[in-house]
């Protein structure tokens, strides 16, 4: 690895591979997906969310490309959307390039973005098997090919969608925001101490009602006017991932609440809050093991970790 | 796209484009332009104002990867500050903080706050991040 500043300030890194480094956020992401054996569609995810929307803008025909942009939506997550779109685009794609064009156009989609994500899903492939946090032990390869990711190890919790977002919520920490309903269904969220919105982009924007356990709200994207502050790719995260992923915890034993970084208050029993603390400890270890190349991928933590989220 | 340290975010804003680039346009007309705005510009705003050359890009990017990279290659013993100041034109100290605050957020790195010396160090999360 090389970083050269030049006389102007002009930054040159070179690294052994020839990507331009991932943003740190992303790649916390993937190495989460990754460790926590959803690989597919975090790999996915993060490729929308760092190249532009595969939801094309189309002036002429507005109304009929939100109709048909709509069948892709998931009920409960922005998130899981692009993912139905991938599939969807990606099943086109190996019948043909043509295919794949041709279902863009039908499907009001940007086939240029659709290409960007694909490049960048390689790309993020790619860097994971390098730094050793994929690899298929049926094949005894180290390489991993695209089509193979949905059928590997690493992909077995795929459909958990707490696990999902679980490993969303520890890339895009601190996009953390509570959503609270009143007994008379207004809804308010909070980011911190400041009041925020749905965007009306948001899957969540048009819905009414929520269910109890649907408290804490991950989000991507911010949208600021001068009275209201909106976030629009929004999907709900379990407070235990909040505490393994999140900031600095506090267990506070007698409120029997767990506080992390001084705002997000979650009530539990302090052992629980202990014990998931120390869980996260022993996260940090396995990391630790991974890079001295000594502990291989204890699947035992991580199958617990899936346990408690889903 | 400009980067503003203080909000962390990315955002569009209307740039005074450099003297080397209006020197490039000068043939044709007074004017600057930006991305994709075209304004008109006297001569006097353009001596008085526009810059002699482009802001380095140390001082114009988000240094989270840059911080990052220093502290896994062993570059700064003690922190990213101290290296990133012998830069010709070094960043400012407003935009190294946040690269901090977000790789601290991350949690790629810690630092030891007990020493009067502030010292980074790399997480073992960060170790494997500044692999990507």
């Amino acid at each position: 690895m090389y970083l050269i500043i030049t006389s102007h300030s002009h930054i040159i890194s070179q690294s052994l591979h020839h990507y331009s480094p991932v943003d740190v956020k992303v790649g916390k992401m993937l190495i989460y997906g990754a460790l926590l054996n959803c690989i597919d569609p975090i790999v996915t995810i993060a490729a929308c969310l760092s190249s532009k929307s595969p939801f094309a803008a189309f002036a002429n025909d507005a109304a009929v490309a939100k109709a048909k942009q709509k069948v892709f939506t998931d009920p409960d997550s922005d998130f899981m959307t692009y993912c139905n779109v991938w599939d969807a685009y990606s099943k086109a794609a190996e019948v043909s390039t043509s295919e794949a064009r041709r279902f863009c156009n039908d499907n009001y989609l940007s086939f240029v973005a659709l290409r960007e994500i694909s490049d960048s899903r390689r790309q993020f492939i790619e860097l994971l098997c390098g730094i050793g946090f994929l690899y298929d032990v049926g094949n005894g390869s180290r390489r991993i090919d695209c089509t193979q990711l949905k059928k590997c190890k690493h992909n077995r919790n795929a459909k958990k969608v707490e696990v999902v977002n679980a490993a969303l919520c520890s890339g895009l920490y601190p996009n953390i925001a509570h959503l609270e309903q009143s007994p008379s269904l207004n809804i308010s969220i909070y980011h911190g101490k400041e009041q925020i919105y749905f965007h009306r982009n948001s899957v969540h924007a048009s819905k009414k009602r929520f269910s109890s356990s649907e408290n804490w709200l991950v989000f991507h994207e911010t949208f600021g006017t001068a009275t209201r502050t909106s976030i629009s790719t929004t999907a709900f995260v379990h407070p235990i991932a909040l505490i393994l992923f999140g900031g600095s915890v506090v267990v506070k034993h007698t409120e029997r609440t767990v506080t992390i970084d001084e705002w997000m208050n979650i009530t539990m029993a302090a052992q629980t809050g202990c014990i998931l603390r120390e869980l996260r400890n022993k996260m940090n270890l396995l990391l630790q093991g991974m890079i001295e190349g000594s502990a291989a991928n204890d699947s035992a933590l991580i199958d617990g970790i899936v346990n408690l989220l889903a | 796209m400009e980067y503003v340290s203080e909000s962390l975010i990315l955002s569009l804003a209307a740039l005074v484009c450099h003297l080397l680039f209006y020197r490039f346009l000068k043939f044709a007309f007074y004017f600057s332009s930006c991305m994709s705005g075209l304004k008109l510009y006297s001569s006097y705003t353009a001596e008085s104002i526009m810059k002699q050359a482009s802001e380095p890009e140390l001082r114009r990017v988000p240094l989270e990867e840059v911080c990052m990279q220093i502290l896994a290659s062993g570059f700064a013993p003690r922190s990213c500050a101290d290296f990133l100041s012998q830069a010709p034109q070094p960043p400012t100290d407003d935009s190294i903080k946040a690269a901090i605050t977000v790789l601290k957020d991350v949690g790629a790195i810690e630092s030891d706050d007990t020493t009067p010396l502030k010292s980074e160090r790399l997480t073992p999360l960060g170790r494997h991040l500044a692999k990507l």
